[in-house]
């Protein structure tokens, strides 16, 4: 990240955070031509075989990326001097180490139930409007998911369409990068979209208590919203009338009916698809349907509307329970759908109606490569699969010009795969998001035992050192604690121990930035070394455990040691 | 060998439709429309006409390209036209069930107010059910999906033919009047549901003034819209705001939208027959009508019909006073008469109803067969395009291999359009074909390990709604998760 010398209201001037970001951010005081910043924002992967974008391949090249956007890639560019280079060391007859683009993910719901306060009951809705009509709601920081950020990651989503969850019409989504740093170190377009769906219902006999209710309610409010503006159109022209009744939030669903943002209907199976279809009558309206992978049962009706975009899941069934010849409780409607689901994204392909795949439904991402690989095993086009997965949702997105392929101007959203991605074990070693590294090292089990009080120095480089403590409690299974730093504590947000590398993240609110802060030590006895990241740029960790905590895992050695360094 | 089982699936989804060897299938997305021939002509059968022709001993029904073209002795037919031989055999109008849940998908009642005009049958059609074939196969061509009756004035209904195969819209049947459901008595005043929240009304009397109210207000909502300005000074007006469910009733007042009323006793009959008077519209037809028989002349003056229950008696305490003669007194007296089911099991063997119509007031078995198909259709609106087996009409015939109110006759063909849509060889073919695949599709799932992991078993039915409905309704068969997915009414409609 660039010094932020221009935009410097970012930071909050208010004691004693302000003590803080003098210390870690001294380029906005000092100037950024007096000091450099100890880790460069210039990264090259070198030599590695590159798939810019579906269907081309360059056997041998570089990407360079600066200050998170690609600069250049070929297999005849020069790299920069200040860069830092990343070389992928290979056995021979190991697969070349491949850099795909970042893939996006086009409908990843995320908790939007709105409570009041510690209430488990909501908030009153305004007067006068159905508590699941929620056009003008909007995702906000606090629903950032941020346990399953990296989840997505690991499956080799770079950016993805974060979907609000409740109601029946259920405000916009944003578009959003997956690193670190929360919705404002990441979002592309803050308002994305109208979310729809018919599958809510209102408890205790409160309309609607059934589908049909809920289609009649949704009905009534899209007509609600075109008569409002029909009505403030006319009394804006002659004001000397009765003013028209004014339904708060309803004005958010016209720029969803004149397709000024996509609908994106929420799809519980097929007769629910021909369903929107019928309803979704709005000349101007860009309908996009969340689907459930039974699209090819009735694909003839969907070809009837060849304009709709459609967001097909991965989720594939798992292999029915047929083993007990006297207990087949599996009716042939779910083996035959065991069987045909894998075609789904094929006969999707085939019928040429636009179609984004997701792992939407898939509660985890895990297997989202594996089922695409399966799904290019039934025939799919392994180009038209990776093409579903970037180029296809960029272009939905209006993003094409930066992401989904890897091209000078694009986000430097990458993967980078021992190998070929769409195979049934893919093995993606870092994913790169906005030029920012993430190494997806398998975890291993801890071989230390990190828990206690320990006294660190954090190398700032030219900046000088300052002193931490950090405090890590618990097990070495399951590890919290706190970072303290010139008196301001703040809780970790994860830690965790892999064989003897302890890595420990927490939002860097309290230290005056905004993003993460990542610590990573490896353990030997008490000592540590290692280094972290911040919003602020790197830095270097050396310290001592000062107190151990009492753990049951701890081995008698460790106590005996930790009390004679008291 | 797993593309080629994956073919071979494949191309049994895809096989060409041709006549003697089409095959339905046990899901309605993959199966076939039955072709149509250019004519069709049964020989030699005992015709039901529903018309005043009555039953026509060895006659031969001409079908032309969906549409009955000809009725009577020795037609003759074009030389390509497909010969079906109907000695021995019976043919009847298909059957028309007026008062029917059995295609709909979500709940059968929007129980929550007292009006849920703007709700719509239309919108939540299940193609996909069971039901759809299995009533076929008890020649039955056509029913009528009418909401619940939990409100005063409940949800618009919806009629369709059972083109088994066919996506919802291709289901729907024009020729129907519009039409939209309307009950009286304990369901609405909800008698039996001791809700935590009671809703107005609880009596009989605020019923009735519930649906006159609603009359006043769609008739003053008619108004304003009457009055607003068209056109240029349109622009410059601000519009009153449209209103869904006093659209519909405002359609009521118009004619253009048929009140189909749920109703046992006779008192709030003649109450709900009065308000529409004093409206100036008349009532279409009273649902189950249990009482129609103490109030037959009246019924007969209004002009509404009555669709009933044969012998349902007593299973609730507005339903003690039914009696077996119902249908026929109505029928003596001049109302138009129907039976129906209200029940998808029942709908299977409707012309046993008929029959008991036979026994129950000597009704003449002709006009009794009526009363499921020709009078049925009548009530609907729908008598000019089907229910009667004459010149001009939709070719939905039934043929059945005995007389059609015998418990001994079963449905052989069942044809809706010219196609036939049941036949009990292809139904064999069907079931064969279905078995071997279910075989086939085992042996793949146990090659490919299709181990007892509970995984597998979650997916497939185990989220707490399917649980509950499964326990709750677990002598169905047949029926997918999703349909039974919802509340009870979808099984125990409260009639």
């Amino acid at each position: 990240m660039e010094p932020s010398l221009t935009r410097p209201t970012r930071w909050r001037p208010s004691l004693p955070w302000s003590l803080m970001f003098l210390l870690l951010c001294p380029v906005t005081v000092v100037g950024a031509q007096d000091l450099r910043q100890p880790t460069p924002q210039t990264h090259v992967l070198a030599d590695v075989r590159i798939v810019p974008a579906p269907g081309e391949v360059i056997d041998s090249g570089h990407v360079v990326m600066r200050d998170g956007v690609i600069q250049a890639v070929g297999s005849d560019i020069d790299i920069p001097a200040d860069a830092r280079i990343h070389r992928f060391e290979r056995a021979d007859g190991d697969a070349p180490v491949t850099v795909y683009p970042g893939l996006i993910e086009p409908h990843w719901v995320i908790d939007t139930e709105p409570t009041d306060g510690g209430s488990d009951e909501p908030p009153e809705p305004p007067a006068g409007r159905h508590p699941l009509i929620r056009p003008d709601a909007r995702i906000a920081a606090a629903h950032w998911p941020e346990d399953r950020i990296d989840a997505l990651r690991r499956a080799g989503f770079t950016t993805a369409v974060l979907a609000p969850s409740h109601g029946l019409l259920r405000g916009s989504g944003v578009v959003t990068n997956l690193g670190e740093g929360g919705l404002s170190g990441n979002v592309i377009d803050p308002r994305f979209g109208q979310f729809a769906s018919f599958d809510e219902r209102m408890g205790r006999r409160q309309f609607p208590s059934s589908l049909m209710g809920a289609v009649a309610l949704v009905r009534q409010t899209f007509s609600d919203a075109q008569w409002q503006s029909q009505a403030r159109a006319a009394w804006a022209l002659n004001p000397a009338q009765p003013r028209p009744e004014w339904f708060e939030g309803l004005d958010a669903l016209d720029s969803a009916i004149n397709g000024g943002t996509p609908l994106v209907f929420d799809s519980e199976d097929v007769l629910d698809t021909l369903r929107i279809l019928e309803f979704v009558q709005f000349d101007e309206a860009r309908l996009a349907i969340v689907g459930h992978g039974h699209e090819y049962q009735r694909l003839s009706e969907l070809e009837r509307h060849d304009d709709v975009v459609h967001i097909v899941p991965l989720d594939f069934p798992t292999t029915p329970d047929v083993e007990d010849e006297n207990d087949r409780n599996v009716s042939l409607a779910a083996l035959r759908h065991w069987h045909r689901a894998p075609d789904n994204p094929h006969i999707m392909h085939q019928s040429g109606l636009p179609t984004m795949l997701s792992s939407h439904g898939m509660g985890q991402p895990t297997d989202f490569l594996k089922n695409l690989a399966k799904a290019v095993e039934r025939g799919l086009d392994p180009d038209a699969a990776l093409a579903m997965v970037t180029t296809e949702p960029a272009d939905w997105l209006a993003l094409s010009d930066r992401a989904g392929r890897i091209a000078p101007g694009m986000m430097a959203n990458l993967l980078v795969v021992e190998g070929e991605l769409i195979t049934e074990e893919p093995i993606i070693s870092d994913v790169w998001i906005d030029g920012q590294r993430f190494e997806l090292a398998s975890i291993e089990p801890p071989s230390v035992d990190p828990v206690g009080t320990w006294a660190l120095t954090l190398g700032m480089g030219a900046m000088g050192d300052v002193e931490a403590q950090l405090v890590l409690t618990g097990t070495p299974t399951d590890l919290g604690g706190t970072l303290t730093v010139m008196g301001n504590e703040s809780p970790l947000n994860d830690a965790r121990v892999s064989d003897d590398q302890v890595t420990a993240r927490l939002d860097s609110a309290r230290f005056g930035g905004s993003g993460t802060i990542t610590l990573k030590l490896t353990i030997s006895g008490d000592s540590a070394r290692g280094n972290g990241t911040g919003p602020f740029g790197e830095f270097t960790l050396r310290g001592q455990r000062r107190v151990a905590a009492a753990s049951p895992q701890m081995t008698a050695a460790q106590t005996r040691s930790t009390q004679e360094a008291q | 060998m797993r593309y080629l089982l994956s073919s071979l699936l494949l191309s049994s989804t895809l096989a060409v439709a041709q006549t003697e060897t089409w095959t339905p299938d046990i899901e309605a997305w993959n199966s076939q429309k039955p072709p149509q021939p250019d004519a069709v002509v049964f020989r030699n059968a005992t015709v039901w006409s529903a018309t005043d022709k009555g039953i026509l001993d060895n006659t031969d029904v001409l079908i032309r390209r969906g549409e009955i073209a000809a009725v009577g002795p020795d037609l003759s037919a074009p030389s390509d036209a497909l010969e079906i031989d109907g000695s021995g055999h019976h043919l009847t109008p298909g059957i028309v069930d007026n008062h029917s849940h059995a295609a709909i998908l979500g709940g059968v009642n929007e129980a929550s107010r007292i009006s849920t005009a703007d709700v719509r049958i239309r919108d939540v059609i299940d193609s996909e059910s069971i039901n759809i074939y299995r009533q076929l196969a008890g020649g039955v061509t056509t029913i009528n999906l009418l909401h619940g009756s939990a409100n005063a004035i409940g949800g618009q209904m919806a009629t369709i033919k059972l083109r088994w195969g066919a996506p919802p819209d291709e289901l729907v049947f024009d020729e129907a009047r519009p039409g939209i459901k309307f009950a009286l008595g304990e369901n609405p005043k909800q008698s039996n549901w001791r809700p935590a929240e009671p809703r107005y009304p609880q009596t009989r009397p605020g019923v009735a003034q519930v649906i006159r109210e609603k009359f006043q207000q769609a008739a003053d909502y008619q108004a304003d819209l009457d009055d607003a300005p068209t056109g240029r000074a349109a622009r410059t007006q601000v519009p009153p705001r449209p209103n869904h469910e006093m659209d519909a009733i405002a359609r009521i007042l118009n004619g253009e939208l048929d009140v189909h009323s749920h109703a046992y006793r006779a008192d709030e009959i003649l109450a709900l027959m009065r308000t529409a008077e004093s409206f100036g519209f008349r009532i279409r037809t009273i649902q189950h009508v249990l009482e129609g028989y103490k109030i037959a002349s009246q019924m007969a003056k209004h002009g509404v019909g009555g669709s009933t229950f044969i012998d349902w008696w007593n299973f609730k305490a507005e339903a003690t006073d039914a009696i077996g003669y119902n249908p026929a007194i109505m029928h003596q007296a001049g109302v138009l008469t129907a039976l129906h089911s209200d029940n998808p099991e029942l709908a299977r063997r409707m012309n046993l109803d008929a029959a008991k119509a036979v026994r129950y007031g000597g009704v003449d078995p002709h006009e009794a067969l009526k009363m499921i198909t020709a009078y049925s259709a009548d009530q609907i609106g729908a008598g000019h395009a089907i229910g009667r087996i004459t010149e001009g009409h939709d070719a939905d015939v039934v043929l059945w291999d005995g007389h059609p109110l015998s418990a001994f006759s079963k449905v052989q063909q069942t044809w809706v359009d010219g196609r036939r849509y049941f036949d009990r060889q292809a139904d064999q073919r069907m079931q064969q074909a279905i078995a071997e695949e279910r075989q086939a599709l085992i042996a793949r799932a146990l090659d490919e390990g299709g181990s007892s992991s509970d995984e597998a078993q979650a997916s497939e039915e185990a989220t707490p709604g399917h649980q509950h409905t499964f326990n709750f309704a677990r002598h169905l068969t047949g029926y997918r998760p999703s349909e039974l997915d919802h509340d009870e009414y979808c099984v125990f409609h409260a009639n």
